[in-house]
């Protein structure tokens, strides 16, 4: 049996099924038409991205502001620019798979999730290649208080972020948590890059490992069907 | 003032009339809509009764996030996400519910064995197919959505849709042979 003759039977058969009651799509249009009213449409893909960029860069920068710009001062020029451009790009990916989760068929490109281990894996990559110091001084005790100012950073931006997940149509609330946590775990990678003086592979280890971590703890509480529309 | 709807103004106008609060290009986007929609849903439930249910409860979610679609998109892809997230809902709660359903002691005497298909009934065709290639076909082949519409009302790639839509044809043709249609 060849595809045009399956295609033949598919349409034969749909063909045959009945169709909806008029009765049934009365009384739907009765029930919406009457109380139609107009409705804004929801903002574009690229005023929702600039939005997020924009604010994700203030909070970083009030942060670094308050607690000091010690990570600035120890980067070059040129190692500053790659890495906060690297951010920015991974910060605007983020923000778009977060519009792919608020709206349906909203074109999602790849998962928050995959999203979220490669923006770790490229930023410590990027790491890897820009500092040559491999030494791991005061490992743990150092890097647990990057992690956790990097996850401070992250909740409250992610917990904005999430807010726009209201104005839209939440279908998958895991990923949904999962992209509003990404947004905010590069925020607060961006304010970590700008605070800490630590340049050494072993220890921004540590700062990668916010983006999982917190893109994980965003999919938890959106599994919870805390964000649903 | 708007002009009068055609038979032949595409379902993407209809919904910009919708969004701006128009009732009559509202119910003609409900009459051309609802019925590719509820053979989609017929497609995949049990009952004439559960699409019903499933047809209504979609027009009132896509009511409440109506301001979601971008007009200068597709509409098909943006009503069939919400439809098929709507169907899934649907599938989980009755799992649930069979799930807490009382054991009887008695056993009730077996069901007749499935009629073979009969080459006209959709779902007894789609039936052998697992959920994910049934409602691949159902989208391309009953709603007539085009590979890449339905890659984005499923989130997927259209390789992914290709893969299963092949799977699911090549399933078809040993379930149709064995019909002799």
């Amino acid at each position: 049996m060849t595809p045009p003759e399956i295609d033949r039977i598919l349409r034969d058969a749909a063909q045959s099924q009945p169709g909806p009651d008029a009765g049934l799509i009365e009384a739907i249009a009765r029930g919406i038409v009457p109380g139609v009213r107009p409705v804004r449409a929801m903002i574009s893909p690229a005023s929702l991205s600039a939005i997020l960029l924009t604010g994700s860069v203030a909070i970083s920068l009030l942060v670094s502001i308050l607690v000091g710009q010690y990570g600035l001062r120890a980067l070059s020029r040129f190692q500053a620019a790659l890495i906060f451009s690297e951010l920015a790009m991974l910060l605007w990916l983020a923000s778009r798979a977060l519009y792919a989760e608020m709206v349906p068929a909203g074109g999602r490109l790849t998962s928050p999730a995959r999203l979220a281990v490669w923006a770790a894996l490229a930023s410590m990559a990027m790491f890897v290649e820009l500092f040559p110091d491999r030494s791991a001084t005061d490992f743990v005790h150092r890097g647990l208080g990057c992690l956790v100012m990097g996850l401070m950073v992250a909740v409250p931006a992610g917990g904005l972020s999430a807010l726009w997940l209201r104005r839209g149509l939440v279908l998958n609330t895991a990923a949904a948590g999962a992209a509003a946590g990404l947004v905010g775990a590069l925020t607060g990678v961006f304010a970590l890059e700008l605070h800490c003086p630590y340049l050494q592979p072993p220890h921004l280890l540590w700062h990668a490992l916010v983006i999982p971590v917190a893109a994980l703890a965003g999919a938890g509480i959106g599994r919870m069907n805390r964000f649903r529309g | 003032m708007l002009p009068d709807v055609l038979p032949e103004d595409p379902i993407e106008a209809l919904m910009a009339g919708y969004q701006q609060g128009d009732g009559e290009r509202t119910r003609a986007l409900i009459e051309r809509v609802s019925p590719p929609l509820y053979r989609f849903f017929l497609a995949q439930v049990r009952s004439r009764r559960d699409a019903d249910d499933l047809l209504q409860e979609t027009w009132m979610r896509i009511h409440q996030a109506r301001h979601t679609f971008r007009p200068g998109q597709p509409l098909l892809p943006w009503v069939y996400a919400i439809a098929r997230h709507i169907r899934i809902d649907h599938y989980r709660r009755s799992l649930r519910a069979e799930a807490r359903e009382v054991r009887v002691e008695t056993l009730p005497d077996p069901p007749a064995p499935a009629p073979r298909p009969s080459g006209a009934d959709l779902s007894a065709i789609l039936g052998e197919l697992p959920e994910s290639q049934r409602e691949v076909l159902v989208m391309l082949k009953v709603s007539g959505m085009s590979l890449e519409e339905v890659a984005r009302a499923t989130s997927s790639s259209v390789g992914s849709v290709k893969q299963k839509a092949h799977r699911a044809y090549r399933k078809l043709r040993g379930v149709l042979k064995g019909d002799g249609a």
